[in-house]
């Protein structure tokens, strides 16, 4: 039985925490993680692989090739599992690995290539190729799953089903990007600052983007079972856009935006909770975390320093009248 | 009624039948209509965003009505209030974007996406709720996400008629202004265009594109009816009022292609334990604007990439052609071993220049002795080619605007752009320039001169 049935906002996270002390200071052996606890680290684990590619993504000004890769990931998957034989139809890790790799390749390659040889416009190349897939996907899951609702699942996740295996393949995930996001740090930042001169200096620029179409892909595959393809696109780009209102720099940007992802995973996991406790409404976890992103969005556009609409106004107020003093 | 096959009129006739086909084929046109503007702003994307901003719209409306009809009523009401409900909020999430790239300064692109992904969660939020309260109202408006073309009846086709002739009035008495602002703002501004208000009206169609559109096709695959069909009418034409027709023409194509097919090729599926096989129409639809397009980009006579890179093979085998008449009227002959030589030099694959040579010798203008040679007409046309070369390098650097910034074009085109007059002051200049200097003169020949 969870613990935190019947708690409210404030409990819930004092319960959290000290359930967290008393795991890792070790005090009891038969430690037994409660369904809440398994649900949190798994979003907590989306959050942050999604805000590390994230942020790469953004200053790439790449996002809608996001959006395109939570479609065809659908492909991707259909693909993979022609590939590797129909099984059990059970979804295991390689599998998903495989996916998402393959996912990245077709669509940024397709993409490229149609904008290219058919000389159309970058945006409407992309939303033709993902279209295109995407209705493929379906049509084709249709065929072989015979339930013409099949896309739904894919489309709102299910975050109230989780099991283990979810956390596993999200911690896979998350240190795979960690791993490459240290490995690749600096060529990454140079790449996506200054594409020409790092082409110069003889860095492999196109298969840098490659790998974060990748990287992007596999946080995808990471969120979809859990919160769906076009909730975890608030994941990878929502973090970094409020990231990016506060900081000027990569690093802290890097940093801010994992940080506002598990903090949105927090409090969206709690909130859902104490609204069922105290008020009975049954808001889908999910959700509750997008809405909370959007939140934290609004507030950061209102009050970050240097951008946001306060200060701003007052800045503007305060020249007017010193302009006004002068004169 | 599935066991039989249908003919193509029953599609028209049968009162089952005819909702969906009809609903399609308006729907698909109307969007087809409106992506030609958004696709020739470059502002493809917009309709995805817009069309899952539109989500919690039709949830909010759904939640709102099943609060004060309590039961699910088909009829016009409900539909009208949905429609009304994703317009406000795709209108809402036209603004939203609107405000992140402007005010906050944020790429379009993180914008679009933001917005998307963010109004599609507050939606679910709001739909979880429902789930619990509502269950049959949930049921409903889950049958946006792909669409259900299948239930449309008479008087949704009545609405949805109203309303695509709504966009094509307003469509055809904006034309003018609209073509203006989308292809230069500044000179419609400058000429008393209202162009604030013509954004407002095009947002506005596009919204109703998007609404008409969710039904049939569901928002997760709106935009790609609003991208297809321009693309594919796009390889025909490169006039604004005819891309408007042929798009709606090919979105009215799909739109019926796809409802068909979803039907008939259903029936090709055996039944699996008694389930019955249903292609869903909207990805079919989709799949067949797509299917379309990709011909178009590939076949099409103008733009098509099969023509295309025809022509440019052509091109680039005369280029070379010239190349090695030049080469040999300086250099009198190849042999069969500076061949080698020679396509080290021209950066050309070996076998590509046997066989150049080959169609040379074929026409009479190279023979193949002991070495390669021209022959007297070969002499004629390289020693031509070779004074027009000269004169083109001087064109370009000597000549006042006769910068041009393709440096090296055929013959033909510098035949083209070098006119008699032009030709008389190159000649004259090169003249000047040359006196004292011990050069070979080409011979003048050729019927163009003068």
């Amino acid at each position: 039985m969870s613990p935190y049935i019947g708690k409210t906002f404030w409990e819930a996270f004092i319960l959290f925490f000290s359930r967290l002390f008393q795991y890792l200071t070790g005090d009891s052996g038969s430690f037994q993680m409660a369904s809440d606890e398994l649900q949190l680290l798994t979003l907590m684990g989306i959050a942050a692989s999604s805000g590390l590619v994230g942020t790469f993504l953004i200053l790439r000004k790449l996002a809608m090739l996001a959006n395109s890769l939570s479609h065809t990931i659908l492909v991707g998957i259909i693909l993979s599992f022609i590939l590797m034989g129909m099984g059990d139809g059970r979804v295991d890790f390689t599998i998903l690995l495989i996916a998402s790799l393959l996912t990245a390749l077709l669509t940024t390659f397709l993409t490229q290539c149609v904008s290219h040889t058919f000389k159309l416009y970058e945006d409407a190349s992309n939303g033709f190729v993902f279209s295109l897939l995407f209705a493929l996907g379906v049509v084709i899951a249709t065929i072989f799953t015979r339930n013409s609702h099949v896309g739904t699942e894919l489309i709102m996740g299910n975050v109230d089903a989780l099991h283990s295996s979810d956390l596993r393949l999200v911690m896979y995930v998350l240190i795979i990007n960690v791993f490459l996001c240290i490995l690749l740090y600096r060529l990454y930042w140079v790449s996506t600052f200054d594409k020409t001169f790092s082409s110069v200096i003889g860095l492999p620029v196109t298969l840098m983007s490659y790998v974060l179409m990748t990287q992007v892909s596999s946080a995808v595959i990471g969120g979809f079972r859990v919160v769906g393809v076009l909730m975890v696109l608030s994941f990878i780009v929502a973090p970094p856009l409020i990231a990016r209102l506060l900081t000027r720099r990569l690093g802290a940007m890097l940093c801010l935006s994992v940080c506002i992802g598990c903090l949105a995973s927090l409090v969206g996991v709690l909130l859902s909770r104490h609204l069922l406790t105290k008020y009975y409404l049954a808001f889908s976890t999910s959700g509750l975390i997008v809405s909370c992103l959007v939140c934290f969005f609004i507030l950061a556009a209102l009050f970050s320093k240097r951008n946001g609409i306060v200060c701003v106004g007052i800045r503007r107020i305060l020249s007017r009248r010193k302009l006004g003093l002068e004169h | 009624v599935k066991d039989v096959m249908f003919d193509f009129f029953s599609f028209f006739s049968d009162p089952v039948l005819r909702g969906p086909t009809i609903g399609c084929i308006l729907m698909a046109a109307a969007t087809a209509m409106i992506g030609s503007i958004t696709f020739v702003r470059q502002r493809s994307l917009i309709g995805e965003s817009l069309a899952h901003a539109s989500y919690p719209g039709v949830i909010i409306s759904v939640f709102i009505a099943a609060a004060f009809m309590g039961h699910i009523e088909e009829g016009a009401v409900l539909n009208l209030m949905i429609l009304l409900g994703a317009c406000v909020t795709s209108l809402l999430g036209y603004w939203a974007i609107d405000f992140l790239e402007h005010r906050l300064h944020i790429a379009s692109d993180s914008a679009l996406c933001l917005v998307l992904s963010g109004f599609f969660g507050l939606g679910v939020t709001v739909a979880s709720q429902m789930q619990f309260t509502h269950p049959v109202f949930y049921q409903r408006v889950q049958v946006y996400f792909y669409g259900q073309a299948a239930t449309m009846g008479d008087s949704d086709i009545f609405l949805y008629a109203l309303l695509v002739l709504l966009i094509a009035l307003v469509v055809f008495f904006f034309f003018k202004q609209i073509q203006s602002c989308c292809f230069d703002r500044n000179f419609s501004k400058s000429i008393g265009i209202p162009v604030r208000f013509i954004d407002r009206v095009l947002l506005f169609l596009v919204a109703m594109a998007i609404i008409i559109s969710i039904r049939s096709v569901g928002f997760v695959l709106v935009s790609a009816m609003l991208i297809s069909p321009p693309i594919a009418a796009r390889c025909f034409t490169v006039r604004f009022g005819k891309l408007f027709f042929i798009s709606a023409c090919f979105g009215a194509i799909s739109g019926f292609l796809g409802n068909y097919l979803s039907v008939m090729l259903s029936l090709l599926f055996p039944t699996d334990e008694g389930r019955p096989l249903s292609l869903p129409t909207g990805p079919m639809i989709v799949l067949v604007a797509a299917t379309l397009g990709l011909f178009a980009l590939l076949f099409t006579p103008n733009r098509g990439v099969m023509f295309r890179s025809l022509r440019l093979f052509r091109l680039k085998e005369r280029c070379l052609k010239e190349t090695i008449l030049r080469f040999l009227w300086h250099n009198s002959e190849i042999s069969s071993e500076k061949v080698k030589i020679l396509h080290k030099k021209l950066g050309v694959h070996s076998w590509r220049l046997r066989r150049v040579l080959r169609s040379l010798r074929k026409e009479g203008l190279v023979i193949l002795l002991s070495h390669y040679a021209l022959t007297e007409e070969g002499k004629t046309l390289a020693a031509d080619i070779v004074r027009l070369y000269e004169l083109w390098n001087i064109y370009i650097t000597e000549y006042p605007g006769g910068s041009d910034d393709r440096l090296y074009r055929s013959a033909d085109e510098m035949k083209l752009i070098l006119t008699p007059e032009i030709e008389l002051y190159l000649t004259k200049y090169r003249k000047s320039r040359l006196k004292g200097v011990q050069v070979v003169e080409p011979n003048c020949v050729g019927g163009y001169v003068g």
